[in-house]
């Protein structure tokens, strides 16, 4: 993007000036918010078409991606803006609170953990659709563990066995059997729908979950927790939140600083030349589904032994293909990941809170938001360039 | 690539494998009983399944009832999906079923559909009205109708007398909230009674009222509850089959009083303050029985109020003082007599 203009192109932009759109976005929405309330959306829809206008220059000029990313923050503002200027000024200081972004986080949690899952097993070069059933199988287990034996530390041990032994499934059929990845990942989210159902059934029977089970507690931060705004976004969260924050940090370090995540990565972009030089392709890929699923399951856990303490039929519901959406929103890397997670989880968040609006509209922001995103930015975004193509070992 | 066949042979099995468990997972019936009737009748529950522990359970729990006394196996099919509502139907009448349950004001297109199409079938339906045009006052389909908001207001009125008793769990900001899942008339009766009974008890307390556009995710109603609760609540009213187990959730949570729907839900912690009692069971029961014993009247709709006990209140906690409870008594008994007028819709 930074490459030399042509010569018809007499302006450069220089590279923070999309970011300076998306700011002059973001203020236009905020004259419609607390603290300021605007009750005209003149200055915000002003100052969106100056973010917009920025946008456009910044795209002309070569700064594509963060161009678009302008461009998408000034039309999302300035639709948020009209919406927010209709709203009772009361309701809106509601809205905009701490528990918002505590929410935010609640939400962006099961879809980091298993987003994380994806970026493992697609940097090595497998699709994993299935990151929606594993997820169900890891909430399934997660909950029957912790219940069977009374200990949530079980739960979530038994929750990563069972993500581990999905993805080995799925390896068995798209690494050794070479079978379509996106046949095999949708059969293991068929099969985990049927299979969850069955097996609460058959165990719990007509009564659901126990009302009991040993949940994930919460970490309660003295001193942190009396702070006034901060205390309420972090000073409660649940324990999972903060490892999950923790595994972000860890995928990061093991993807770029290991040797075993430069073999990840490298049998992901050029297998073929990764055998060359010794690597065991097919054994690198084996890992990383299998860390995969371990990671997705936590990601099920989460929503059945730490978040809502029970089990439901297809309590996942869809969250599995969103993460696949976060994954190439943060266009496979784990500190992007987080970054689009959270816009997801603000867009669930805001979805509860707003009032006045039909609520049935509103439950559908976080899959516009999904939408715009991929259509703004999916062009930009590269998978490893092996991603998807099962590997003949010592073929021709 | 010479793993081609092997590979697709098994995608295959795996595939058949999957669809076979799906297919064990949305069917169950008691089938260890012995019929010795006749007649036989089945019912076919709204999404949400029958282990939602209130709605579609206390039905199943009416159909079993009625099937041990009159001596038939009851079937149960249960819906994942608005799709499975005619499928459901058919399996039921084609199983030779005489009479059908259908659970649920969402089935109401269906139960009418149905209805027509198989006039030597009696159907009862819970939460819709015969008159509606769906049914268009089919001679073969009585409506089981509740007076929720009788219910919701008892338990409006309760949780307004325990916000000025500033009892345990409660803060003294005057705020309480429900969460309903969809809004539907029978979600709308219950929470506009739990409104006016809040504010006869307390004048000037503010109800939020929330919907998780849901009836089964739990997650959906906890982060629903945790807003209201957030935003000043500290008692949840859960009007939600089982997402509505959520709220209890949350409000066992963050320490503050959650209250049950349809059935008695105290087992499932302190926190539960009372439950709005919906008897769905004793309607079914009714309706089956009458079935079997041809004594059914369709084209009309059979209303279960407080006075014929057909909602109410279910245990409430320790901690609400007996002059509440006193006073509560007296409350039921003017609803009865007819004193006091409640409205059914928000």
């Amino acid at each position: 993007m930074t490459t030399a203009p042509t010569s018809e192109r007499t302006f450069v932009p220089p590279r923070w000036l999309p970011w300076l759109g998306i700011v002059v976005s973001l203020l236009g929405l905020w004259t419609t918010l607390p603290p300021f309330i605007v009750r005209t959306a003149i200055p915000a829809i002003v100052l969106c078409l100056v973010g917009l206008g920025i946008g456009i220059v910044a795209i002309r000029g070569g700064v594509k991606t963060q161009g678009w990313w302008s461009v998408t923050a000034a039309v999302l503002c300035g639709f948020i803006a009209l919406r927010a200027t209709e709203a009772d000024p009361d309701s809106l200081k509601k809205i905009m609170t701490a528990g918002l972004l505590a929410a935010m986080l609640r939400f962006a949690t099961p879809l980091t953990l298993a987003a994380l899952g994806g970026l493992f097993s697609e940097r090595a070069g497998v699709v994993n659709i299935g990151l929606e059933g594993t997820m169900l199988f890891g909430a399934f287990f997660g909950m029957l563990v912790a219940d069977k034996m009374g200990s949530w530390v079980l739960g979530l041990i038994g929750a990563v066995v069972c993500g581990a032994l999905v993805g080995l499934l799925h390896g068995v059929f798209c690494i050794h059997l070479q079978a379509d990845q996106i046949v095999v990942g949708t059969g293991i989210n068929i099969l985990a729908l049927g299979a969850t159902a069955f097996l609460f059934r058959a165990v719990y029977g007509f009564d659901g979950s126990p009302p009991n089970i040993s949940q994930v507690p919460n970490v309660s931060l003295p001193g942190i927790r009396d702070i006034p705004f901060v205390g309420t976004v972090i000073g409660d969260l649940n324990l999972m939140v903060w490892m999950t924050i923790g595994l972000v940090a860890l995928s990061w370090w093991v993807l770029w600083r290991t040797p075993i995540g430069l073999r990840i990565r490298a049998v992901g972009e050029h297998p073929r030349a990764a055998e060359t030089v010794g690597i065991n392709v097919y054994g690198v890929r084996y890992l990383s589904v299998m860390i995969s699923g371990m990671l997705a399951a936590l990601g099920g856990a989460y929503l059945s032994i730490a978040f809502v303490g029970g089990f439901t039929e297809n309590m996942t519901n869809g969250r599995g293909f969103i993460a696949l959406a976060v994954m190439i929103l943060g266009k496979w890397k784990p500190v992007p990941i987080l970054g689009s997670a959270l816009v997801f989880g603000l867009a669930s968040a805001l979805a509860d809170r707003i009032e006045g609006v039909s609520p049935d509209l509103l439950k559908s922001l976080p899959y516009v938001v999904t939408l715009v995103a991929l259509v703004g930015f999916i062009g930009r975004a590269t998978p490893p360039a092996a991603d998807g193509k099962p590997y003949a070992r010592g073929g021709h | 690539m010479n793993h081609k066949i092997p590979t697709i042979a098994a995608v295959g099995a795996l595939v058949v494998a999957a669809s076979v468990l799906a297919g064990c997972g949305s069917s169950s019936g008691d089938t260890t009983e012995p019929a010795k009737s006749d007649f036989k009748a089945g019912l076919v529950t709204d999404i949400g399944g029958v282990n939602d522990k209130s709605f579609n359970f206390l039905a199943k729990a009416g159909l079993d009832a009625a099937a041990a006394k009159v001596g038939f196996t009851p079937d149960i099919k249960e819906s994942k999906a608005e799709t499975d509502y005619v499928p459901n139907v058919t399996r039921l009448i084609s199983g030779g079923d005489k009479g059908v349950i259908t659970v649920g004001f969402l089935m109401g297109q269906a139960t009418g559909d149905m209805a027509k199409a198989n006039p030597d079938v009696n159907f009862a339906i819970v939460d819709f009205s015969v008159t509606d045009k769906a049914i268009g006052g089919q001679k073969n389909v009585r409506g089981l109708l509740f007076k929720e908001q009788e219910a919701g207001y008892l338990a409006g009125y309760l949780a307004g007398k325990v916000e000025l008793a500033n009892i345990a769990r409660t803060n003294k900001q005057m705020v309480i909230g429900a969460v309903g899942g969809l809004k539907i008339p029978p979600v709308d009766r219950y929470i506009a009674g739990y409104k006016a009974g809040a504010e006869a008890a307390a004048p000037g307390i503010k109800v939020l009222v929330g919907y998780s556009q849901s009836f089964t995710e739990q997650d959906k109603c906890k982060e629903q509850a945790l807003a209201h609760i957030e935003a000043g609540s500290d008692i949840e009213f859960q009007v939600a089959g089982t997402c509505g187990l959520g709220v209890l959730s949350a409000a066992k949570d963050k320490n503050i009083w959650g209250i049950g729907v349809d059935a008695d839900q105290a087992y499932i912690g302190a926190q539960v303050l009372t439950s709005a009692l919906k008897r769905v069971d004793v309607a079914v029961e009714k309706a089956v029985n009458d079935m079997a014993a041809g004594s059914f009247v369709g084209g009309s709709d059979e209303i279960f109020d407080l006075k014929a006990n057909g909602v109410g209140l279910g245990a409430t906690a320790k901690d609400v003082p007996q002059g509440i409870l006193d006073e509560l008594e007296k409350i039921k008994a003017d609803i009865i007599a007819g004193k006091i007028t409640i409205p059914d819709t928000v």
